[in-house]
């Protein structure tokens, strides 16, 4: 359902809530008031004060009640007394009163930077150029001008805010957090979505570049062509051309008429990972296309004109590389590298790893072989179909809107103190595979009769497992070895885990012959059918195949 | 009296008085004059942030001493606030011509002090500080 969009106002009186209440009803209004429903039904609205935030301190309580808030109309003189006004150093208080706004706006960028704000006032109205020149290059700020209560100038000013807001907001899908550095890459993000120019994105294997391309960088741009993507490091030095430019037939022995990813990303953006691979011929090529736009498909002579917004990633210093001579100067220049975005590593924002949980637990329990596990699980329990799954850091939860999934905070503290070489995609490995664990193992002891929570809704995730899970590769190779296994180290501990588990049940495999119901008795404690569904379903999950002399012999 | 002194006076009136005096005026439609909107044109009118309208603009530029006093913007929002003064008895009664006719007055208060604003940007005298060498 496409909702209108919800307002905040913050004003040191009535007169913007008034005016927004008797004119601007087709909005939603975010309020301190825990009742549903407009104001202008509400019975109690006569003498409320929760229509709006009269002041700083009421704008957090309001956007922490109401994180939908999509504009906040600010008033910028507040008549109120010194100790309800933001700390300044300004020592005149009547100056401090007449560009309180300014100061609740500072405030509100540093904790909701990509929040758009109408300062209902004008440029002629403030009298302080310096602070009206700073206003102007805010991104996600709009005068009202002379017509601040002019109901339609205000409301015209908001739909055009809300215009941009679509594509904006598609940046919803992706694993933002809530630290204020990732706020700040969000709005510059989806601010520097919107050039033609390409756009470099720093950071390290797993921090989340290629998510960053594909769900906000390329829908804010509002190009209409595909987005693809081409990973650099993965192409041989002398397929390079011919992948991103495409072949003509005789190029070569065997080309044929081929286009590259240039032109199948025509109207689109090309998302270019890992360019600091990229072999030297490969880079003169690609600053032909960046240049003019043009490229040459191999065995052709002319240029075929293509409009592509490249977007390039990598997780080495290009700087560097350039001084080093291993990357062409005039390449790096092309890419744009002074609007660079640069994605924090895990580490560095481990605030961020209960959000980012959340948000991978959601994602990977909405559909699939994990919504099937769940649902199963409602249903032993007698839950309602469909609900939702949310991460929980303690204590037993009172509701039962939601299927949550403990951790306690000795676990929490654990994951703090991993160094996450693997960045997101770790962290998403780790809490998936826990959760799935815990959930099987929960769905295991409603068979078995064994003691559980008492709260169906609560699934605790056992410390031991996640204290496996971000142990050293080095610990972990000495338990596999004590075990008689050799492994070698993997790229990511998820990998590491996901090939021992597959090297476990390939073993068992053929062990047993293929039997899964003697594999789910050495696996799992109890002997139901449905244990040796689960781990057949697993084995599938991981890629195992039942081979064919297996289906052969029976 | 510095320029930037004038203007930022002249803003003042613009944003304190102008604004808030035309707010229901400038919303207001086809004389749709609900009891709501009537209350409202008469806060904006006699109740702005404690003050009526006309104490507020004699406040932040009393006729005696304030240099915008000169300027023909202001005698005519002074004049027009005059008569809203006066008006106050019958847009109590609800009666609606008058209530037009104050919600006209209203937008010409506000027009004349962006005018005044605007003037007092482009054109205010600049009176050096003392002692400064002519």
């Amino acid at each position: 359902m496409n909702l209108p969009p919800k307002l905040l106002i913050v004003d040191d009186g009535d007169r913007y809530a008034e005016m927004a209440l008797q004119f601007m009803r087709g909005y939603r209004y975010a309020t301190r008031c825990t009742l549903q429903g407009p104001c202008w039904t509400c019975p109690r609205r006569p003498g409320c004060n929760l229509t709006h935030a009269h002041d700083a301190i009421e704008l957090d309580q309001a956007l922490a009640q109401h994180d939908d808030v999509d504009v906040v109309l600010l008033d910028v003189a507040f008549d109120l007394p010194p100790e309800r006004l933001l700390p300044s150093s300004e020592p005149d208080q009547e100056r401090r009163r007449r560009f309180e706004g300014l100061a609740i706006l500072a405030h509100l960028r540093r904790r909701h930077p990509a929040l758009s704000v109408i300062l209902m006032t004008s440029k002629e109205d403030l009298a302080y150029e310096d602070a009206a020149t700073a206003l102007e290059v805010d991104e996600y700020v709009t005068l009202a001008g002379s017509d601040a209560f002019d109901a339609r100038a205000v409301g015209l000013l908001i739909e055009r805010i809300w215009a941009r807001r679509p594509r904006a907001s598609l940046g919803d899908s992706y694993a933002w957090g809530t630290g204020i550095a990732m706020s700040r890459l969000k709005r510059d993000a989806t601010v520097l979505a919107r050039t033609s120019l390409p756009l470099l994105i720093l950071g390290e294997t797993g921090s989340g570049k290629s998510a960053l391309a594909e769900q906000v960088i390329h829908p804010a741009s509002g190009r209409k062509g595909p987005f693809l993507s081409v990973d650099l490091s993965a192409l041989p030095s002398n397929l390079v051309a011919a992948e991103l430019f495409g072949t003509v037939r005789g190029a070569f022995s065997g080309a044929l008429d081929r286009p590259g990813r240039f032109e199948q990303a025509h109207g689109g953006s090309l998302f270019l990972d890992e360019i600091g691979n990229l072999p030297v011929e490969g880079q003169r090529l690609l600053l032909l296309a960046l240049e003019g736009g043009r490229i040459t498909r191999l065995g052709e002579s002319l240029p075929r004109q293509v409009d592509v917004r490249v977007l390039a990633a990598t997780n080495t210093a290009l700087a560097i590389a350039v001084k080093a001579g291993t990357f062409r100067a005039d390449l790096y220049a092309r890419l744009n590298p002074s609007a660079e975005l640069s994605l924090p590593p895990l580490r560095e924002r481990l605030d961020d790893i209960p959000a980012l949980m959340t948000h991978f637990l959601q994602r990977a329990f909405r559909t699939g072989s994990h919504r099937t596990l769940l649902e199963e699980y409602a249903q032993a329990h007698r839950l309602p179909s469909g609900l939702p799954v949310a991460l929980e850091t303690g204590k037993v939860p009172s509701a039962s809107n939601a299927i949550s999934f403990a951790w306690s905070p000795r676990s929490l503290a654990a994951l703090r103190a991993h160094a996450w070489p693997g960045n997101l995609r770790e962290l998403d490995h780790v809490t998936v595979t826990t959760a799935v664990v815990a959930l099987a193992d929960a769905l295991q002891a409603i068979e078995t009769e064994r003691a559980t929570t008492g709260n169906p809704c609560w699934i605790p995730i056992p410390a031991r497992l996640i204290h496996q899970l971000v142990k050293s590769p080095q610990e972990s190779g000495g338990l596999c070895a004590r075990r008689g296994m050799e492994w070698a180290p993997a790229a990511t501990l998820h990998d590491w885990v996901t090939g021992i588990e597959h090297k476990l049940l390939d073993d068992l495999f053929k062990e047993t012959g293929g039997d899964f119901q003697a594999m789910a008795a050495r696996l799992l404690t109890g002997s139901s059918a449905r244990n040796a569904r689960r781990v057949h379903l697993r084995f599938n999950q991981l890629g195992l195949r039942v081979r064919a002399d297996r289906l052969r012999s029976k | 009296m510095f320029r930037s002194e004038i203007r930022r006076m002249a803003s003042a009136l613009a944003h304190d008085v102008g604004k808030y005096v035309a707010r229901t005026a400038r919303n207001v439609s086809d004389g749709a004059w609900t009891p709501e909107l009537v209350n409202m044109l008469l806060r904006d009118l006699y109740d702005l942030r404690g003050e009526r309208a006309l104490q507020a603009f004699l406040r932040l530029a009393p006729a005696a001493t304030s240099p915008l006093a000169g300027f023909p913007e202001w005698t005519t929002a002074h004049d027009l606030l005059l008569e809203l003064d006066a008006m106050e008895p019958e847009l109590r009664a609800g009666h609606v011509p008058t209530l037009q006719r104050a919600a006209l007055s209203a937008l010409k208060v506000e027009g004349a002090l962006q005018d005044l604003a605007q003037r007092a940007r482009v054109s205010a005298p600049v009176r050096k500080p003392r002692g400064t060498p002519p």
